[in-house]
């Protein structure tokens, strides 16, 4: 902002008012030349007047100017500071800038403190997510130990086996539902610390995750390759990404059919390093790509099989909260590329 | 409510009859928060558009509307300033100032607009694009993709509202490319700004929430790539 100069109505002020002092003093002037005659004394002694009262005008408008000038430096001081919670310029003094330092300072404290309103709330929101899926741990580990134990009586009949084996099959879902709740509970709570991260080698996270996956892979005889070296670094926290790594993995598996591939590629950027997981598995439809990264999102196809739509937002989740980007490239029947960027430094 | 606006915008170039229709008759809305990508073939007349939407140019007829302010109805010297206060542009060739570091052309748009230099927010800004150790640099000693992540910081440094972008990534490899939308993309999230962003890469405008089509100075399409603006 620039202070200095005069704002533009005000010289449209001066000019009126400068006009008006000129063409009275004239007025008087040739009023009395008029009754009194010409005289060259008196012309001089006018030109002086008006000199005199001009030069009055002039320095009463400089410093009416600079004392302008002034107002506005403090009006943007008293901004800044209400803006950063400092102490106020004006200590309750009986002037207008004082009242509307107070007055900006109570509206900022008020929008402060709703903001801190809605966080608190916010927060007892998320507390009571963590709380409920906590409370329903116990109980739902129970059913399933007891549905294992009836199941386990001899002699049931083979309607009764057939509703406990749905018991568990069901318990299973919720159990794994409520497990990826609490993750994310813990993830939004701000359990991954920013601060603490510093590169660390991005091979030993990648077979943390792919160690999960190598069962069910083998199962289903997917070849899975993975090229990344021991130099490639990464700032991450090998928890939470492994967890995250394997969330993908885990689809990459889950829609890839009998004795596909899957490979992994890692690689150094300037800024970020980047994980490639390429399957070829059924890929993603353009229209629903927009979608997959939203909570309890199916896919079309996706609905054949098994999960409740909440990996994808947990992968993205641990990643953005990590300073990386995620994103996806896929063709329909050919195969999916999902892109992990995670940041170097 | 949206942020950018235009009414049925107009570009002739020329004399009348045998006028070169840049832009005819372009009407779209843009979100806060939105992240647009305006694809086209070259002629299509989409950084004719670009230049309209940040006031470099005036529009033969038409409006465009920014925070609700018709911005042709201003006088030049008013224009100026606002693109200097809610507009950060980045272009492809970078446009950086060659004899100035690189901290030097970062507060270069805050210093002609007189103000004080908030040095905790070019602080993040700057560790954010990575280049707290280039910062004495002079810019013909950086790689094309630290160049452009110079730019926008400089883009960003007056903390506009609307980040205009004309080919950000067209002088970049694929890699490189990658990362500056990444980091553009994370710092307009980080800091609730609008962009627009001009390309001819179907692969880059990918990256945007939406994707405008311009063809021939009219809008084929413009799909959303998701329905809300906001993700969790």
């Amino acid at each position: 902002m620039n202070t200095n100069g005069t704002p533009p109505h005000f010289k449209q002020i001066h000019r009126p008012f400068l006009l008006i002092i000129i063409i009275l003093v004239a007025c008087f002037i040739g009023r009395i030349m008029f009754w009194y005659g010409f005289d060259p004394n008196l012309l001089q002694l006018a030109i002086l007047f008006i000199i005199c009262l001009l030069a009055t005008g002039a320095t009463w408008v400089w410093l009416w100017n600079r004392r302008t000038a002034n107002y506005m430096q403090t009006l943007d001081a008293a901004i800044e500071r209400a803006m950063h919670d400092q102490p106020p310029l004006t200590n309750y003094e009986e002037t207008a800038l004082s009242s509307m330092e107070h007055k900006l300072k109570r509206y900022i404290g008020i929008a402060k403190t709703n903001e801190r309103i809605i966080q608190t709330e916010k927060n007892k929101i998320k507390e009571l997510i963590s709380d409920i899926s906590h409370q329903t741990k116990t109980p739902l580990s129970n059913i399933m130990v007891f549905s294992q134990l009836l199941e386990e009586i001899p002699g049931l009949d083979e309607n009764v086996r057939y509703y406990v084996q749905h018991i568990q099959a069901q318990s299973d879902k919720l159990d794994w539902l409520i497990q990826s709740l609490i993750k994310l509970s813990r993830l939004e709570t701000g359990m991954i610390s920013l601060q603490q991260m510093e590169a660390k080698p991005l091979i030993q996270t990648l077979t943390k995750a792919l160690s999960q996956v190598y069962a069910q892979a083998e199962n289903k005889q997917i070849t899975i390759n993975i090229d990344c070296g021991t130099h490639i670094l990464a700032c991450h926290d090998v928890k939470w990404t492994s967890e995250a790594i394997f969330n993908l993995l885990e689809n990459a598996v889950k829609y890839t059919p009998h004795s596909g591939q899957i490979s992994i590629l890692a690689e150094t950027n300037e800024m970020f390093t980047c994980i490639q997981l390429t399957d070829t598995g059924l890929g993603i439809p353009s229209e629903e790509i927009p979608h997959i990264f939203k909570r309890f999102y199916r896919g079309k196809q996706a609905r054949e099989f098994e999960g409740v739509g909440i990996g994808l937002f947990l992968s993205r989740e641990i990643i953005t909260a990590q300073g990386g980007h995620i994103k996806v490239s896929s063709e329909a029947g050919k195969g999916t590329t999902f892109s992990v960027f995670l940041p170097k430094r | 409510m949206p942020i950018l606006q235009t009414e049925s915008l107009k570009k002739h170039y020329g004399k009348i009859g045998s006028s070169v229709k840049a832009l005819d008759g372009v009407s779209l809305t843009v979100e806060k928060g939105e992240f647009v990508a305006i694809v086209g073939t070259s002629g299509s007349g989409k950084s004719t558009l670009l230049h309209m939407l940040g006031g470099l140019d005036r529009a033969t007829e038409g409006k465009v509307y920014v925070d609700g302010n018709d911005i042709f109805a201003m006088s030049d010297e008013k224009l100026t300033i606002f693109r200097r206060r809610s507009v950060g542009f980045v272009f492809q060739n970078y446009n950086l100032v060659p004899i100035l570091n690189v901290r030097e052309n970062i507060v270069l748009p805050i210093e002609l607009d007189g103000g004080k230099i908030d040095e905790a927010y070019l602080d993040l800004i700057i560790r954010t694009l990575g280049l707290q150790e280039k910062i004495n640099t002079l810019p013909s000693n950086l790689s094309g993709g630290q160049q452009q992540r110079v730019a926008i910081a400089r883009a960003l440094a007056t903390k506009p509202s609307i980040i205009l972008a004309d080919e950000p990534t067209g002088n970049l490899d694929s890699k490189t490319s990658q990362e500056v939308l990444i980091l553009l993309k994370q710092m307009s999230e980080k800091f609730n700004q609008t962009i627009v962003m001009i390309t001819h890469n179907e692969q880059i405008a990918q990256t945007a929430d939406r994707i405008i089509r311009i063809e021939d100075g009219i809008i084929f399409t413009g799909q959303s790539r998701s329905s809300g603006v906001s993700q969790p």
